[in-house]
């Protein structure tokens, strides 16, 4: 393992709120494979495309080392911010020092977290996505676009779409069996119903001799997908990246006020996206380009764009925020929290209920669950806002954090709401899930 | 802050925001109240007194962060109760929020526009009789001293 002041290294290092380094090393305490996509691709991945991944998946296991402060210790207003520095071995130290500035924001804004980022060079050869061998073939399919796929209600429904017109490169990461187990059968799914084909590429970040991680927010792991995506997208030698992911969960607008900054995660936030194609950009010389098709439409509105043939593979998605916890007997979602009434409500106010039926949800009512009051409790402030004699007037006065959404424009985000305002009132009876699970 | 929301400066974006509010609940709460204040209200602001502007915004972040603190972390139990519907609480916070201790509470805010050392007024106290007490719904006995002040 190297020094920490050494100019070369192999290694990592972390340090949190002024405390001693400590080293992280791909390999020891994590490991990255991406064996799966290169192989695939029978291409290296350019130097920086494997260096952006491999700072991506180190900011998150940092992101995951270091516990957020207690909520009995927020008493006197404080966030939960931390201060991280992170000084990591790259192919590019002088491209990445040059844009640290920028990468940092980005951390920022998706972590709530100060970090200060340091690039050394990497011993040659000694990145987990090196290749000791050239490749002699390509073996890139034609024409097929890059599209992000994370085994979720959202990628599918979109990718699903995307199939019925063209090719597609699923790139998804996972980080233990069961979720590489669920992205591979919903892409079998969707090959197995679609004209075009979807080639799935995949990348496995996981951490070694760690059962639960000292800090669970994770809120770096929007960097982590987009990385990857951006990175195969410049493997693939394109310069733009598929996201399908709804615009009422991508804005993710807080459900009570409680939550602050980042408690309302950003991974696909429109403001998130736009920074992450200007950092593309910005490393590689050439515009960057994430496109966003569901962004203006709700989850039900993504769900009914998929085709009805798809819906065998759209049943066996997962979207439940302990779904693909390795600790979840027989894995069944839990059915009450918010990730998993999202998906209730979409798929029955898209008339697809009879996929909700199948999935055995460990909890059948969501009536009595605190989650289930917040969502409604949101909807019921969204309606009165929407009831303002100038409805973005009212959007912003209740949520400022919509200031924040552009390119969306003000008409796309008040009708983005108002449809969900009217899904939800429109919801059959039947979304009483105690009854529902009863039929 | 209060000139940025006047001059609309924060509409666009949050970013860069300021480290303070990175670090610090109730100031990233100041700030949102200002960016909204400034894209919703930026012809109001502009036509009132510098004073009245200011005591628009303190009643904002009163109640932003009365919102933040309280509010939004007990609607969702009362509602969960079946004590109160949405409907309910929402009536009930405006009620709060327009009355005369909200409104002290705001002008104290802005003798010390740091927060430091603002004090929430005394409530006045009523007393009632022990038969009142013993026949009146602890819910409404919560909310009274409140609502009828």
């Amino acid at each position: 393992m190297a020094a920490i002041d050494s100019p070369v290294s192999t290694t990592a290092f972390f340090a949190a709120q002024g405390g001693p380094p400590q080293p992280v090393q791909l390999g020891y305490q994590a490991l990255l494979d991406g064996h799966a996509v290169i192989h695939r691709l029978a291409r290296e991945l350019p130097t920086v495309a494997a260096d952006l991944i491999e700072i991506a998946v180190t900011a998150y296991l940092v992101d995951q080392f270091v516990a957020r402060p207690a909520e009995t210790k927020l008493s006197d207003g404080s966030s939960w911010a931390r201060d991280l520095w992170v000084k990591m071995p790259v192919r590019e130290p002088h491209l990445w020092n040059t844009h640290a500035v920028q990468l940092t924001r980005l951390l920022a804004w998706l972590t709530d977290d100060t970090w200060k980022l340091e690039f050394v060079q990497r011993v040659k050869g000694s990145g987990p996505l090196d290749v000791r061998q050239p490749f002699l073939f390509e073996t890139i399919p034609d024409r097929a676009v890059p599209v992000l796929f994370s085994g979720g209600l959202d990628s599918a429904a979109g990718l699903a779409a995307h199939l019925a017109d063209a090719d597609a490169v699923a790139i998804s990461i996972d980080t233990n069996n069961w979720m590489q187990h669920v992205q591979q059968r919903v892409v079998r799914g969707l090959n197995a119903t679609s004209p075009h084909v979807c080639v799935p590429l995949r990348y496995r970040v996981s951490t070694h001799g760690q059962k639960h991680p000292v800090e669970s927010s994770q809120r770096s792991r929007g960097l982590l997908f987009l990385a990857a995506g951006i990175a195969t997208a410049w493997t693939l030698r394109q310069d733009s990246l598929k996201v399908f992911e709804n615009g009422i969960g991508a804005i993710n607008l807080p459900y009570v006020h409680s939550q602050s900054g980042s408690q309302a995660a950003r991974a696909m936030h429109p403001k998130t996206l736009r920074m992450a194609q200007d950092l593309a950009a910005s490393i590689s010389g050439r515009p960057f380009r994430i496109d966003t098709p569901g962004m203006t439409l709700t989850k039900a509105q993504l769900v009914q764009r998929a085709p009805a043939p798809a819906d065998p593979a759209l049943a066996r998605t997962v979207s439940c925020d302990t779904g693909f916890s390795a600790r979840v007997p027989r894995h069944a979602p839990c059915g009450t929290c918010t990730s998993c009434l999202l998906r209730r409500q979409a798929l029955h106010a898209a008339g697809k209920s009879a996929l909700d039926l199948a999935a055995g949800y460990r909890t059948t009512s969501p009536v009595g669950s605190l989650d289930y009051q917040a969502m409604l409790w949101q909807v019921a402030r969204l309606r009165s806002c929407l009831d303002d004699p100038d409805p973005w007037h009212g959007l912003v006065r209740e949520y400022p954090e919509v200031l924040d959404t552009a390119p969306l424009t003000s008409t796309e985000v008040t009708n983005l709401y108002r449809s969900y305002v009217q899904e939800w009132q429109g919801l059959p009876e039947s979304f009483e899930i105690g009854r529902t699970a009863a039929l | 802050m209060q000139e940025a929301a006047a001059e609309g400066t924060i509409v666009q974006s949050r970013i860069p925001w300021s480290a303070e509010a990175q670090r610090h609940v109730p100031t990233d709460v100041a700030e949102r109240a200002a960016a909204g204040l400034a894209a919703t209200m930026s012809s109001e602001l502009a036509l009132v007194s510098p004073t009245q502007a200011a005591m628009l915004l303190a009643r904002r972040v009163v109640a932003d962060l009365a919102y933040h603190y309280g509010l939004d972390r007990i609607a969702p139990l009362l509602a969960a109760n079946g004590d109160y519907s949405t409907h309910e609480l929402q009536g009930l916070f405006v009620k709060v929020l327009a009355s005369d201790q909200i409104s002290t509470l705001a002008k104290r805010l802005l003798k010390r526009p740091t927060g430091e050392g603002v004090r929430a007024p005394a409530q006045q106290r009523v007393r009632r009789p022990l038969e009142e007490f013993i026949n009146t719904p602890i819910a409404e006995l919560l909310w009274l001293p409140l609502i009828h002040q």
